[in-house]
């Protein structure tokens, strides 16, 4: 069974309705309504925004880098009602504050280090938490990759999940064993994930584009660092990988660590990741990865809180 | 051409958005019904789309050569629609300025549509209530809008394996509907786009645009 026989079966079972226009005279009031909205807002980007592409690998200067941030900061503040929670850190507050000493790339380099000093793991589950507004999630999986899980869909009973656990690193599923194996320099480890992805994509319709391989290749890195078993070694390849992205900000202290903003894992605006600087741990995030891979966004003004660790013993 | 037009959004040319409004609203209005189930909550899709394309220009991937937009915009509305009220949050400013239509009763709309165009909402409505949200939007996106496969990862985000298991168990889903006799085998013959095009010749078309 070929997707693209999917595709058909679907298209025969449920055949699209025919498409209508706008009724009357809406098409022309609301394409007016929407020019009037673009003209008002505040600051309608004169120049074109400096921003790179969000998964280009050059490396700014930490000007350059400072003034593509606030740019992107902008760009998302003045849209629509201007009470846009996203973005944290203003640009109206940012001069008032203290400006913070390093910049993201140097937080993220530092928790390369600290990872790398953090004691090699002792316990039996690797447990991870997840909980938002509308997500509590848990799981406990042990070094064979058999996993249990506790939310919404178990009755928050902790059941066994069958078969041996496999992670989304990106596109590719991995094993328990093979994140372990891991490389440890951040080019072969982005190397390794670029080649799984296109492994991952052979069957279905050729390697994916270059742009989208960049993509899955981010989010991977993402995950290795804020939600998978994955070794100290390869975290800090993961911190020095993810160091390397253009628009990589510090926010500064926050509740649970020190606040960075970092391209958006799903493509569009820039996301927050609250970092634990004594431990390298992810706190909090705006998104939560699934175990399927998919991207859960943390409602407006929430965030997912993580906590991630191995542990001796799991409940009943 | 297609260039420039992401070149202009990341720009933030607002005649570049009236284009994009004049080509795709048509696109985005039915799409979001699709989603939504009602005309007005697509309409409001519509106006909260491009007021989010306004607002996440700068995130357009201008690299992507010669790429259509359309998926992009899809992409917004299918966020959108999937979340009406927290984007109505965003812009509840601009919305307390749209100017509401006047009030046409949608049952009017549906004793003109054409039998068969009934037909198929039914088919559409029966299907939807049976699909995960997920597989709603994959169903939307690489189905009825006809994007591909690169093109629905991309506007929803997620890698091309979780579209195609989407898709997968969608199809499953429907087909367990049909064997329950809750979703009747549409006609042999008639099944396919209206005038006999096939599921190609709608993406050879879409591709086209």
């Amino acid at each position: 069974m070929t997707t693209s026989n999917d595709r058909d079966e679907l298209a025969r079972l449920v055949p699209a309705p025919a498409e209508r226009d706008l009724p009357g005279d809406r098409h022309q009031r609301l394409q007016e309504f929407v020019m009037r909205e673009i003209h008002r807002d505040p600051h309608p980007a004169a120049a074109p925004s400096p921003r790179r592409p969000l998964l280009r690998r050059s490396v700014l200067v930490t000007s350059a880098l400072t003034a593509a941030l606030a740019a992107v900061i902008a760009v998302a503040a003045t849209g629509g009602s201007g009470g846009d929670p996203v973005p944290p850190a203003p640009p109206g507050q940012s001069g008032e504050s203290a400006p913070a000493a390093l910049s993201g790339q140097d937080i993220l380099l530092a928790a390369a280090t600290t990872a790398l000093q953090q004691p090699p793991a002792t316990g039996t589950y690797w447990h991870l938490k997840a909980r938002a507004l509308h997500l509590d999630t848990e799981s406990w999986t042990d070094r064979d990759g058999r996993t249990w899980e506790r939310n919404a869909k178990t009755g928050g009973r902790v059941v066994a999940v069958p078969g041996r656990a496999r992670y989304a690193l990106g596109a590719p599923d991995v094993s328990f064993q093979q994140l372990q194996d891991l490389p440890t320099t951040p080019d072969a480890l982005k190397a390794w994930i670029a080649a799984a992805t296109d492994a991952a994509h052979e069957y279905i319709s050729g390697p994916p584009i270059a742009d989208q391989r960049d993509r899955h290749v981010y989010v991977s890195l993402i995950s290795l660092v804020s939600q998978l078993p994955a070794p100290p070694a390869v975290r800090a390849a993961a911190f020095q990988a993810i160091a390397a992205y253009p628009t990589v900000t510090n926010l500064g202290p926050v509740p649970g660590g020190t606040g960075l903003l970092i391209p958006g894992v799903s493509g569009r605006s820039p996301e927050r990741l609250v970092i634990d600087p004594a431990t390298t741990q992810i706190r909090e995030a705006d998104f939560f990865i699934t175990p399927e891979g998919a991207i859960y966004s943390a409602a407006d003004g929430h965030t997912v809180t993580l906590q991630t660790e191995w542990t001796t013993t799991r409940p009943e | 051409m297609q260039q420039s037009a992401r070149l202009r959004v990341r720009a933030g040319d607002p005649e570049i958005f009236r284009e994009l409004f004049a080509e795709y609203a048509r696109s985005v209005y039915n799409h979001a019904f699709r989603l939504t189930g009602t005309w007005p909550a697509a309409e409001d899709v519509v106006s909260l789309t491009f007021l989010e394309a306004w607002r996440l220009r700068g995130t357009v991937d201008a690299d992507i050569g010669a790429g259509s937009l359309r998926p992009w915009l899809l992409g917004i509305a299918t966020n959108v629609a999937r979340n009406l009220r927290r984007a109505a949050r965003r812009h509840q400013d601009a919305l307390a300025r749209l100017p509401r239509p006047e009030p046409v009763p949608d049952l009017a709309e549906e004793v003109t549509a054409r039998i068969d165009d009934r037909e198929r909402l039914a088919r559409v409505r029966v299907a939807l209530a049976a699909l995960r949200q997920p597989e709603r939007e994959v169903l939307a996106l690489c189905v009825w809008a006809g994007l591909d496969y690169a093109e629905a990862a991309e506007a929803l985000g997620v890698p091309v394996g979780t579209v195609r298991s989407r898709l997968s168990r969608a199809r499953a889903r429907l087909a367990r509907l049909v064997a329950a006799g809750k979703l009747r085998e549409p006609p042999s013959g008639t099944g396919q786009m209206k005038d006999g095009r096939g599921t190609a010749a709608l993406l050879a078309q879409e591709k086209a645009r």
